[in-house]
């Protein structure tokens, strides 16, 4: 097997795909385990999707919130590396994060039996990227995998991914109710005295608006929460410290349409901000370049056989369709490395490798591995 | 359903996962009702602003601006919603940027689940009365759902104040097949069907709303007629041998793959929400849509609109 990820991704162990919704993210990230596994790595991917094809073409009837080995012979030659895919439940790994960082058994059940967490341990801003973020941490600490490949959820808010675990934190420590109905937790704090003077009325505003009933629930669970805060802290600091190793590659994936390669752009320019290690865009979904002389047209005209005469016309608007389209995608791109160049930061090589628009969709583990030839595509 | 019909709902709900085209659909409605008549309102909810780009006007703000005749445009932004909900119950400027423009009051709003959704449906709500038609260009599949979910929710965890009142109005207003319809975009293309099919499910079972219409986006029209296919299918190896005309053949087989998978995946949602509720539009092969492509999708939907029964 060509050495395809020693090249293009030399001495990667976290692999992260980003980029916005229906680029073809998950796919792209099964692919790149599954080069793993060929290239003799112990691989595995990690994704939020509940992608019951990429499952399926897996051989899984469902991927599974731990770990699962995928078998041998769901590939068309044993592989000399291995494949593990799992699923991040965000309810279940919240509820895990809530054990692991309760101060005791009793404390952790009072907050997985309130009916607003249960409720809120899926909706709350982040959450999901907050808990991927848990996992990634988790199993690169738990486990010795050789590569991990995250696939993240889509978003057009890049920051809500990088982010989440400062925000998660934000939201507990600093909410006001907790300050509130536990006023001698913070008294310390400066500032605090001047806040509570307004606090007869910040309750009565709260009140009108909601109800005594909610405000006590909501107050109780942040209350709760507040106990799992220290954890929390240290693991976001331990998150941060990770994301930015030298063994992490973000990688951006995207089509050559207008709004997606925005995203990807946006995504990119964060990403410097913040000084992640990016290696690279993928470009899926590429309009082919079927021609290969430099006058194809009037040679076509000459030799087309008399008795397609029928069939002449479609062939050629539907090549003439598809070039256009070709043109147009490269006009994209080159915008897209022209601009990326210019806003680099530092002096790391960057890769774009084009996937073209397939014909026929994935199925199987043998598509996965013919999609990442056009990884080692060296034209681009 | 005659389109006149269709479009004297007061609520028009665009779902469907990312990029399958939803504004695109969201702006060709738009200017379908608009040109019946109706005083159109177009909402987006946090986004870039994009959908006046159809309509080469600047991005959309907060406040309704004009798109084309009697269509309006506007961007939903769940914070300023808030502030505008609570000033009405409480009048008082200053008691509110005491309250709401302090720290601890922030993220206390971004922790509380399902209030940035709450504010952005109960936007809407508040706007229907100023418009024939609201279209909403809900955000993709996952978060269109709460949107739509949060107002039953929070009316049954809430127990008095105006937060439930308001909370039971917006969902009687949701359930109402008179006044809402719920319209799905999907694409050809596996993962989007099943979504769609799934977020039908969804919809009926936790909800108790029906899709009314699929809308699949980026046909492939058909290439020629099927016995000219056949002919090329016989013909294909004779095209291939000569290499001035490979590409001719490489490029059709390309298109043809493309086509049939494409028709299987379209028969898959014909078989769940029925023929006439199948809408289509072609592929638009160029990049940027402008607004005489919102233009023909328009009149492509007002045809097919028309068909329906």
């Amino acid at each position: 097997m060509n050495p395809i990820l020693d090249k293009l991704l030399p001495r990667k162990k976290i692999l992260i795909t980003c980029g916005s919704g229906g680029v073809g993210k998950t796919t792209i990230a099964a692919a790149l385990a599954v080069q793993a596994a060929m290239e003799g790595k112990k691989a595995i991917v990690l994704t939020i999707d509940p992608a019951k094809r990429l499952a399926n073409s897996l051989g899984l009837d469902q991927l599974a919130d731990e770990p699962q080995e995928i078998k041998a012979d769901m590939f068309p030659q044993k592989p000399p590396g291995s494949l593990s895919a799992m699923m991040v439940d965000t309810k279940r790994t919240f509820d895990r994060v809530v054990i692991k960082y309760s101060h005791s058994p009793d404390a952790s059940r009072t907050i997985l039996n309130n009916r607003l967490y249960q409720y809120m341990s899926n909706m709350l801003a982040g959450s999901q990227e907050y808990m991927a973020m848990e996992k990634l941490y988790e199993i690169a600490h738990d486990y010795d995998y050789d590569l991990i490949v995250l696939d993240t959820p889509p978003t057009r808010h890049a920051l809500d991914f990088i982010e989440a675990p400062k925000k998660m934190i934000n939201i507990i420590s600093d909410s006001i109710l907790k300050w509130f109905l536990s006023p001698t937790l913070f008294a310390s704090k400066a500032g605090i005295n001047i806040l509570r003077r307004g606090s007869e009325k910040i309750l009565s505003v709260f009140d009108r608006l909601a109800g005594f009933k909610f405000l006590h629930e909501l107050s109780e669970m942040l209350l709760l929460m507040s106990e799992l805060l220290g954890g929390f802290q240290n693991r976001a600091q331990e998150v941060y410290k990770l994301l930015r190793q030298e063994d992490v590659g973000f990688l951006l994936v995207t089509t050559p349409q207008k709004t997606a390669l925005e995203d990807a752009f946006f995504f990119y320019k964060k990403i410097q901000d913040e000084g992640l290690p990016f290696a690279g865009f993928i470009i899926n979904r590429v309009h082919p370049n079927f021609l290969t002389s430099k006058d194809p047209y009037g040679n076509i005209k000459k030799k087309f056989p008399k008795e397609l005469a029928s069939i002449e016309t479609p062939l050629l608007q539907t090549l003439d369709l598809f070039q256009k389209m070709n043109a147009l995608d490269q006009r994209m791109i080159q915008n897209l490395k022209k601009e990326t160049l210019l806003s680099r930061k530092g002096p790391q090589k960057i890769f774009y490798k084009e996937i073209p628009f397939f014909s026929s969709d994935i199925h199987d583990i043998r598509g996965l591995i013919d999609l990442n030839q056009w990884l080692a595509n060296p034209v681009q | 359903m005659k389109s006149d019909l269709f479009l004297k709902k007061k609520l028009l709900v665009i779902t469907g996962k990312g990029g399958v085209g939803k504004s695109t659909i969201a702006a060709s409605l738009g200017l379908l009702a608009a040109s019946q008549g109706r005083k159109t309102l177009i909402a987006e909810i946090n986004t870039q602003g994009q959908m006046a780009g159809f309509f080469n006007k600047p991005p959309l703000k907060y406040s309704p601006s004009l798109l084309a005749p009697n269509l309006y445009g506007i961007n939903i932004f769940p914070k300023k919603s808030f502030e505008e909900y609570v000033l009405l119950q409480i009048r008082f400027r200053k008691l509110y940027s005491l309250v709401f423009e302090n720290r601890f009051v922030s993220y206390f709003i971004e922790a509380t689940p399902g209030l940035a959704e709450l504010m952005s449906i109960g936007k809407i709500y508040a706007l229907i009365k100023d418009y024939d038609l609201v279209i909403l260009d809900a955000p993709a599949t996952g978060h269109g759902f709460s949107l739509l979910q949060v107002p039953s929710v929070v009316a049954g965890a809430v127990r008095v104040g105006p937060l439930k009142s308001e909370s039971e109005k917006i969902e009687s207003l949701l359930k109402d097949a008179e006044k809402t319809t719920l319209i799905a975009v999907s694409l050809p293309e596996e993962m989007p069907v099943n979504e769609t099919c799934e977020m039908a499910q969804k919809t009926k079972s936790q909800l108790g709303l029906s899709i009314e219409a699929v809308i699949i986006n980026q046909v492939f029209p058909e290439p020629m007629p099927p016995r000219e296919i056949a002919l090329f299918q016989r013909s294909k190896k004779q095209l291939e041998s000569d290499p001035d005309l490979r590409p001719l053949a490489t490029c059709m087989e390309a298109y043809l793959n493309r086509y049939f998978l494409q028709q299987d995946h379209i028969q898959t949602l014909v078989t769940t929400f029925g023929e006439k509720r199948c809408l289509k539009i072609p592929y638009q092969f160029n990049d940027q849509l402008k607004k005489g492509d919102v233009e023909r999708i328009s009149a492509l939907l007002h045809s097919q609109l028309e068909a329906m029964d």
